[in-house]
């Protein structure tokens, strides 16, 4: 019944989603579309590897992660912690008009170590199951779990003290 | 004193349903669990809005030509037009007071009832063509997959037949509504489907006599059918264009006209 003009427009719809995955992988967001139209370059060399009846939208986030990791694997300088965290980068003013454009929470977000970004994007922004964020990541649930609570704590803080956040007192012996 | 680990399961909406009555037992008496389970969920609010913003930024072309390429060219020849020729569908300008008929949705209601369908299944399997949902008719699977993804002014395959959404709309009430037109051998068909939560509602189902070169799209775009009369009824300003068109796919098609925050 998934003709290959169907599968196309299931890819094509699921873009957006695709693209917003990816804006928390990167913490540029100028690699976002180049992450994304790699991972669909990926996806689409193979098909046959994607099996009709399982979640198109899981395969296709498990691919665009594991593009993720070769890209971050190959060049690595570009995209580590000390970059997010100053302003001016090689490209000096672009990047820091980059950075001023993105929301608070979207910072706070790009300076979660990679791993934990993962689990946000698929939980918290996507709605992903533990179960379904285990699997594209390939890790256990429990995994997936104390990764989300630490981020959650992390942004819980840095968030809270813009005020805006409903928060709640840490623990002293935290 | 509950557990985080279970108030972020909770929160998360992964818990079994014994946890999750534990933890809204406990929520009734534990001040600092709702305290914390606020800080929760206005967490991942945050987040969604900082994040919401990127579902509607315009995707590369690139990355869409690359899919339509490798993957369209498989499909028959006649299934491949041109995406973003909606206005050649004709988009409706909302229709003048004295065009209302109220007495449309009355005929179109008899119409479902008796089945004036020529050839179209009601019922049976998933492949039916409507299935009754809560008794209201409402499209069936494969329909509703096609109405969910499919631009308009691309044919695609429901079975033997062929389904084309002609165009979308929002309606006066907010809800995202597609016009499309079903062919099977020499049977056609046009119908009006408004998404109602998860599923399609059937508006308007019409029999079609085809026309001698069997192209329907005048027909329609004539707007002297039913259907199209009532989609004129019921649209509110303008057929949706190719990109509002991509973001409710990309969406789920969701009610719009509710007022801005």
């Amino acid at each position: 019944m998934t003709d290959h003009a169907g599968l196309a427009d299931q890819i094509v719809a699921l873009l957006p989603r695709l693209r917003r995955f990816a804006t928390t992988l990167c913490r540029n967001p100028q690699d976002v579309d180049d992450l994304v139209h790699g991972a669909v370059e990926r996806a689409l060399n193979r098909l046959d590897s994607w099996r009709p009846g399982t979640r198109l939208d899981s395969w296709m986030f498990r691919i665009l992660q594991n593009h993720w990791i070769d890209q971050v694997r190959a060049r690595k300088p570009l995209d580590d912690l000390s970059a997010a965290d100053q302003l001016v980068g090689e490209d000096g003013r672009h990047v820091t008009e980059t950075r001023m454009a993105m929301s608070v929470v979207r910072k706070v977000v790009a300076s979660l170590p990679e791993e934990q970004r993962a689990v946000v994007g698929l939980v918290l922004l996507d709605d992903c199951s533990y179960r379904q964020a285990a699997e594209i990541l390939d890790i256990p649930i429990g995994t997936v779990m104390s990764r989300l609570s630490r981020a959650r704590e992390v942004l819980q803080q840095a968030l809270s003290a813009d005020g805006a956040a409903p928060q709640r007192k840490m623990k002293a012996d935290q | 004193m509950i557990d985080q680990a279970l108030l972020q399961a909770y929160a998360d909406g992964q818990c079994s349903e014994a946890d999750s009555a534990r933890v809204e037992a406990a929520l009734e008496t534990d001040a600092d669990a709702v305290a914390r389970l606020e800080a929760l969920m206005g967490l991942r609010g945050r987040l969604r809005e900082a994040f919401e913003p990127v579902l509607s930024e315009p995707v590369a072309d690139r990355t869409v030509e690359l899919i339509r390429s490798r993957l369209s060219i498989a499909a028959s020849p006649e299934a491949v037009s041109p995406p973003s020729n909606i206005a050649a569908f004709k988009p409706r300008a909302r229709p003048a007071a004295a065009n209302q008929r109220w007495a449309w949705p009355a005929a179109m209601a008899a119409c479902l009832a008796a089945g004036v369908l020529g050839g179209v299944q009601i019922s049976g399997p998933s492949t039916a063509l409507v299935a009754l949902s809560d008794g209201q008719p409402t499209a069936g699977a494969q329909l509703a997959q096609i109405l969910d993804l499919a631009p308009s002014g691309e044919s695609r395959a429901d079975g033997a037949a062929k389904v084309k959404v002609m165009l979308s709309f929002a309606a006066a009430d907010g809800a995202a509504c597609r016009q499309f037109s079903r062919t099977q051998g020499r049977e056609a068909m046009l119908g009006l489907a408004c998404k109602e939560g998860r599923r399609w509602r059937m508006r308007a189902m019409a029999a079609q006599t085809a026309s001698g070169s069997g192209d329907y799209q005048t027909v329609s775009g004539a707007g002297d059918d039913l259907v199209s009369q009532m989609a004129d009824r019921m649209i509110v300003g303008q057929a949706f264009d190719a990109d509002q068109e991509r973001r409710q796919i990309a969406a789920g098609w969701i009610r719009t006209g509710t007022p801005a925050r």
